[in-house]
């Protein structure tokens, strides 16, 4: 039998002890507090999934503040989501609103960088800019970590409880498929007729987030060391817009004027924020804009800035630019000074650089460069048709040279213009340049040689034209006569071995310099004067070439050119009857075919088309980031610009 | 017939009451599809534990036999520990049974439970918490509870075994709390031979647990 107990004092003992501890150990329903520590050092070290778990403890807390914002656009820009207008708490707050604008203007930056991808395929897309890191589905570590402590992890059952906080979770990211996110929505005034996905759309939303930037700036304080530095940045991608927005047909027709009108306004905008003494990212653009938008000035000073950078290929085109320039302002000295030596690149920006300068040079006196830096462009190329600066600096180097007395340094120098195995042609080329300007002595003294040097026969006939003008410029008619005789010799034999349909093209190089000579010598008789010794004079040459040209008609009617020296024959024949001079009163007659009319010669120095000179691309890599990514603990002026995470992260 | 059948009834009513309190997972409503987290309110891996409480051991047998007891455990992990268990009965003749003996003479085949020493283990599969009052949290692990040894009744021993669920509230200061409520079986040699006897032992105790590792 169990013993009988007076349980009384024991038990209210119990109950006491039992109330007294369980008063005291009740546990209160208290929210979490989530640590106060830096919510972006997760993002530094580029451990995406803590940085989410990190802005979810201050959402799910209702601590996030404007920077938590900022941080989750940080988190939509790194996963390649879209990201939502500033909220309220974030436009209170100057450089939070300007940090999260930033984000946004990088993401529709990155919109822009795929969409032209898209149509150019230039790989990378996202070359030099921050997206090879934040677009990139492997640079982040999106795995989340273990929580650590001793912790209840409760599924998703909806309910909320205020001692609980979400859980790091795994980050999905988006940029595996960012080539296949669109634009879909209206465009800007006066873009709106352009197609709502295109290249044009991008870059006009571009333009108007960085609209946006501005006016985050402008609430900043006016002594805050963020508005330079920012401003800078987006000036210098301003520019980079509206050069795309010029290179954009679509954009162009759509607002030309608009963009003409933006461009004048970033050049001035460039200017201001670069002041006495620029940096180089703003002078190439400045640049570039400057000459789009015909400030000639502008443009030069820049560009002469920029001929010492760093980048040898962004040296020498900003010199080519700069050269040009002063040459079509006819600034010769400003020309010259930019073009004192060479630049490198491809033949044709060589060719053309050479030529503006080696003429500035020729223009202020200074021989020796302008055969230097003809050597330069010209040493060891042949002539190109596709290449009309490097001709027109060779007929120009050409008209240079005649002026000097033939001797060895003239075929010295001529073989520094081109390969060595095509001097002759140069010799016989300058030869013709010489008579063309009236150094008859010159061109014999250079032909002659050649007529006894050449071996190929098809050549002979041009040195024998050429020496047959310069005799008729030395007023040698016997000379003129053997030469041009020599023209139209055909040996017999040679005439019976060739069958008659095939003689025309067999001597057609001969008929060809004959009709040259004839082309060459009316218009010279024509300014020889009209005094009567001029005038005694021409007659007694226009018999002489009557004369040959009869002869050569009647004996060899099959000739190529028959019809050409039949018409110069005509021609010549109407001087001779009607007197070289007397065209005058037959001018407006009925029939002025019948009148002969020849003005004479007109000195045209060689001018190669200007509109097609090379465009070489200043070249300037895109600002690598728009972003101002904050670090807690640090004041919002040195926050960075990219990410610098640690290996260990990654 | 009918002991075994109020024996299913109240193993029955354990069951159910054991599901209602322990098997309470509301289901997942809609809004944000996310896991969360919370700290352990109270760690019991590598703790010792000591409790002193209240307990009955409720048969169809003709006696009141309700107790104290002290246990004394350990768990391993998060999940399972060891218990060693003492309790002390005070039981007396129901109304029933002293009628018996005063009208009839009869008295029970079965002697009235004195004492018992169980060692058993504990298992949490589980954790919960429930708000009381709006203010108050209990937090708390539902267990299952198996344990064997030996009653005193008297001058026999009795094999004993218990088994059921457990509810162990954590309190601040490593104060807990636990309810057991177990059915149990004991085979007593009666004068017919050994013959099993079902019922109903719940426990209440209240209990301390020293932190991990001393103070």
């Amino acid at each position: 039998m169990a013993p009988k107990l007076n349980s009384y004092p024991v038990t209210s003992s119990l109950v006491l002890y039992l109330l007294i501890s369980l008063s005291t150990a009740c546990v209160s329903a208290d929210d979490y507090v989530p640590p106060r520590d830096d919510i972006f050092a997760p993002l530094h070290h580029a451990d995406l999934a803590e940085f989410d778990y990190r802005l979810s403890l201050d959402e799910h807390a209702g601590r996030d503040d404007a920077y938590t914002a900022v941080g989750r656009a940080l988190f939509d820009l790194a996963t390649c989501r879209d990201i939502s207008d500033p909220p309220a708490v974030v436009e209170e707050d100057p450089e939070a609103l300007l940090a999260y604008e930033l984000v946004r203007l990088e993401q529709k930056r990155r919109s822009r960088l795929v969409r032209r991808y898209t149509e150019t395929e230039r790989h990378p897309w996202h070359a030099s800019t921050i997206h090879e890191e934040f677009s990139s589905p492997h640079f982040f570590d999106t795995e989340a970590d273990v929580p650590e402590g001793d912790l209840i992890e409760w599924p998703d059952l909806g309910e909320g409880w205020p001692d609980e906080w979400p859980a790091p979770r795994d980050v999905s990211t988006r940029c595996d498929d960012l080539i296949e996110h669109r634009r879909d929505g209206p465009v800007a005034e006066p873009f709106d007729d352009v197609n709502e996905d295109s290249l044009a759309a991008h870059l006009v939303d571009e333009w108007l987030q960085t609209r946006r930037v501005d006016r985050a700036v402008e609430h900043l304080d006016d002594d805050s060391p963020l508005k330079p530095r920012v401003q800078h940045r987006i000036g210098a991608h301003r520019a980079d817009l509206v050069i795309a927005l010029r290179n954009d047909d679509e954009a162009m027709d759509a607002g030309k004027e608009a963009i003409a009108e933006s461009t004048d306004d970033v050049l001035d905008e460039l200017q201001r924020l670069g002041g006495d003494d620029p940096p180089v990212d703003l002078d190439l653009r400045a640049a570039w804009l400057a000459i789009a938008a015909g400030d000639d000035d502008t443009a030069v000073d820049a560009l002469v800035r920029l001929t010492d950078h760093p980048d040898d290929g962004v040296a020498d085109a900003a010199r080519y630019y700069a050269v040009q320039l002063a040459w079509l302002d006819g600034d010769w000295e400003t020309a010259a000074a930019l073009g004192d030596r060479m630049i490198d690149g491809p033949a044709e920006l060589r060719s053309a650089y050479a030529y503006f300068a080696a003429t500035a040079h020729q223009h202020v006196g200074n021989d020796e460069k302008f055969f230097g830096l003809s050597r330069d462009a010209l040493q060891g190329r042949s002539r190109d048709a596709a290449d009309p600066f490097a001709g027109s600096l060779y007929r120009q180097l050409l008209r240079e040279l005649v002026r000097f007395d033939v001797d060895d340094r003239t075929t010295e120098l001529l073989e520094e213009f081109g390969p060595r195995a095509e001097l002759s042609t140069r010799i016989r080329e300058l030869a013709e340049v010489a008579v063309d300007m009236g150094y008859p002595d010159t061109a014999r003294q250079l032909a002659e040689p050649l007529l006894d040097d050449t071996r190929d026969a098809r050549k002979l006939p041009r040195i024998r034209a050429t020496l047959a003008l310069a005799a008729f410029l030395e007023d040698d008619r016997d000379e003129f006569d053997r030469h041009v005789e020599q023209l139209l010799h055909r040996p017999d034999q040679l005439q019976e071995a060739i069958p008659r349909e095939r003689r025309a093209a067999f001597f057609a190089h001969r008929d060809t310099e004959l009709a040259r000579v004839l082309r060459a010598t009316l218009p010279l008789m024509a300014q020889w004067g009209d005094d009567p010794g001029a005038q005694a004079l021409r007659q007694q040459w226009l018999e002489v070439l009557v004369e040959q040209t009869r002869t050569f008609l009647r004996t060899t009617p099959e000739s190529a050119v028959s019809e050409d020296l039949a018409e110069l024959y005509r021609l010549a024949g109407r001087l001779l009857d009607d007197h070289p001079r007397g065209y005058a009163e037959r001018v407006g007659e009925e029939e002025p075919s019948a009148s002969a009319l020849v003005l004479g010669t007109v000195d045209m120095p060689p001018t190669p088309p200007l509109d097609e000179a090379p465009r070489p691309q200043l070249r300037w890599p895109e600002i690598p980031s728009l972003l101002l990514i904050p670090s807690g603990g640090v004041p919002p002026d040195q926050f960075t610009n990219a990410l610098e995470p640690d290996s260990e992260s990654l | 017939m009918g002991l075994n059948h109020h024996i299913f009834q109240r193993l029955l009513a354990v069951a159910v009451i054991g599901l209602l309190l322990a098997v309470s997972s509301p289901a997942a409503a809609d809004g944000d599809d996310e896991t969360t987290l919370q700290e352990r309110f109270a760690s019991k891996e590598g703790r010792l534990y000591a409790q002193l409480g209240g307990q009955a051991l409720i048969r169809d047998d003709f006696y009141f036999s309700p107790g104290i007891g002290a246990d004394v455990g350990y768990y391993f992990n998060e999940q399972w520990g060891a218990e060693l268990r003492g309790a002390w009965y005070f039981s007396r003749l129901s109304h029933t049974g002293e009628q018996m003996a005063e009208d009839h003479g009869f008295a029970p085949d079965m002697r009235a439970p004195d004492a018992a020493v169980t060692a058993g283990a504990r298992y949490s599969w589980g954790y919960g918490k429930v708000l009381a009052t709006g203010d108050f949290l209990v937090h708390f692990d539902p267990q299952l509870v198996a344990s064997a040894g030996v009653t005193f009744a008297e001058e026999r021993v009795v094999p004993t075994v218990n088994t059921g669920v457990g509810f162990l509230a954590h309190w601040r200061f490593g104060f807990r709390t636990q309810l057991d409520l177990q059915a149990s079986v004991h085979v007593e040699q009666r004068d017919r031979g050994w013959i099993p006897a079902f019922g109903f032992a719940p426990v209440l105790s209240v209990g301390w647990s020293p932190p991990a590792g001393g103070f």
